[in-house]
């Protein structure tokens, strides 16, 4: 038997909901917003729903959707094309074999973890960029950037956890 | 593994400024500008009423200051107004051609990448609206880069605090020419300075118009105090006010006619 219009549309939202979400936190990190600290923190949004769904769901954000998003972050935002995309595919192939043994673990794991991964993804991007220029850029904005998405992490977790709940949990 | 090599490959192609890397990052830019543009208007509303809200409280005393400023700008608008004049006369004696400021094309931010290691703005007015590679771009209050992407309609403007901007400027109280060089950090170098300059902290820098594309004159920040063995410029311009800019289409030959009234507001 056929299934309805409705439950296609739902499946259709169910699987596109990481992939679309995390569209829209790139658009929302590329926002001229007057807010203290959020030009910091704005390059992190896409890493932070990386690593969520890399986590939680990484069976609906696949890598070639990764690779999208970083291709996409890079065209916006006029740096090194395939950069970002590389960085992201480093966090979700990271996120894929650590699944298994966080999982089951609690919040304050995964903070742990997301805490280590934002970390080695700011330096090592400070890494490559600072090679791609020949010259030592600042270490102070990518520290306070670090600083400002661990701290932000549990907010945007629950809000991914309520998507998740919304969308995800039915299916 | 392949679109690994696939990012690698793209990140060698982008660093060799293949045009391909060019077209790409254009073309996506185009496809997002119609959803960013659609997103940053609400956004900008809610700017606008939070800036409201945050200067509703000090109304009278900015409202005594403003027209104190009045005041003085009248005086100097009647003295401005006799320099003109006398400059235009003398130019005319001199056959001096008349200075060709260039002709403005607003436009408005749509996004800002100004963050991580890249500083630039992406304003929704692109190749069909005359914008071209190189063209200055300015606010009321100074200039704030140049165009270096065009899409047909969009463009990605570099900020001139960007690593890789690099602008030909003027001291006007000395009349020495230098390199305004960006570095990602507020307050961009001064650089080719000669060694016995006379250029101090509180100067105004402006455009030098030495590269043909920048019309001279443009007022860019104040020297700022030195740091690190360079004289630092401070830029006029507030960034996180900024919602539309002027793209000055400037021809150094004096081919385009200044005129105020060809002003267009775009999008």
């Amino acid at each position: 038997m056929k299934a309805p219009l409705t439950h296609v549309l739902d499946d259709m939202a169910r699987k596109t909901a990481p992939l679309a979400v995390t569209a829209m936190l790139v658009l929302v990190a590329l926002m001229h917003l007057p807010l203290p600290g959020f030009a910091e923190l704005a390059p992190m949004l896409p890493v932070m729903a990386v690593f969520y769904w890399s986590l939680h769901r990484p069976e609906l954000l696949p890598f070639w959707a990764v690779f999208l998003i970083g291709l996409a972050i890079d065209s916006l935002t006029g740096g090194t094309l395939g950069f970002n995309a590389l960085m992201l595919l480093l966090v979700a192939a990271f996120m894929r074999p650590q699944r298994r043994y966080l999982i089951e673990r609690g919040f304050p794991t995964h903070w742990l973890v997301f805490m280590i991964v934002v970390a080695a993804f700011e330096f090592l991007r400070w890494v490559v960029m600072s090679a791609l220029v020949h010259d030592f850029l600042s270490l102070g904005v990518p520290a306070l950037r670090v600083l400002l998405a661990i701290a932000l992490y549990p907010c945007l977790s629950w809000f991914l956890l309520r998507v998740d709940q919304a969308f995800l949990k039915q299916g | 593994m392949a679109l690994t090599l696939t990012a690698i490959a793209l990140m060698a192609l982008s660093e060799a400024n293949s045009p391909f890397a060019g077209r790409m990052r254009t073309q996506v830019v185009d496809a997002f500008t119609p959803i960013l543009a659609a997103i940053s208007r609400p956004v900008e509303s809610v700017s606008t009423w939070l800036g409201a809200m945050a200067t509703a409280s000090s109304l009278r005393e900015e409202n005594a200051k403003l027209r104190a400023e009045i005041e003085a700008l009248r005086a100097t608008r009647v003295h401005a107004a006799q320099i003109e004049s006398e400059n235009r006369s003398l130019r005319s004696l001199l056959g001096a051609p008349h200075s060709n400021q260039g002709r403005p094309i607003a436009a408005r931010i749509i996004a800002d990448s100004g963050r991580g290691f890249v500083r630039s703005f992406l304003i929704a007015s692109g190749s069909a609206h005359g914008v071209r590679r190189g063209l200055a771009v300015v606010t009321a209050e100074g200039l704030i880069g140049r165009v270096t992407e065009v899409g047909e309609r969009s463009a990605r403007v570099l900020l001139l605090v960007d690593l890789n901007s690099r602008i030909s400027v003027r001291v006007q109280r000395t009349r020495t020419r230098a390199i305004l060089a960006g570095d990602n950090t507020s307050t961009p170098r001064l650089l080719y300075l000669p060694l016995d300059t006379q250029v101090r902290p509180g100067d105004r820098v402006v455009t030098s118009g030495h590269d043909g594309v920048l019309p001279p004159g443009v007022p860019v920040g104040i020297v700022a105090a030195s740091e690190g063995g360079y004289l630092r410029v401070r830029p006029h311009v507030s960034w996180s006010r900024i919602e539309f800019v002027r793209v000055i289409d400037y021809d150094a030959k004096g081919l385009v006619p200044a005129s105020p009234s060809s002003t267009r507001r775009l999008n």
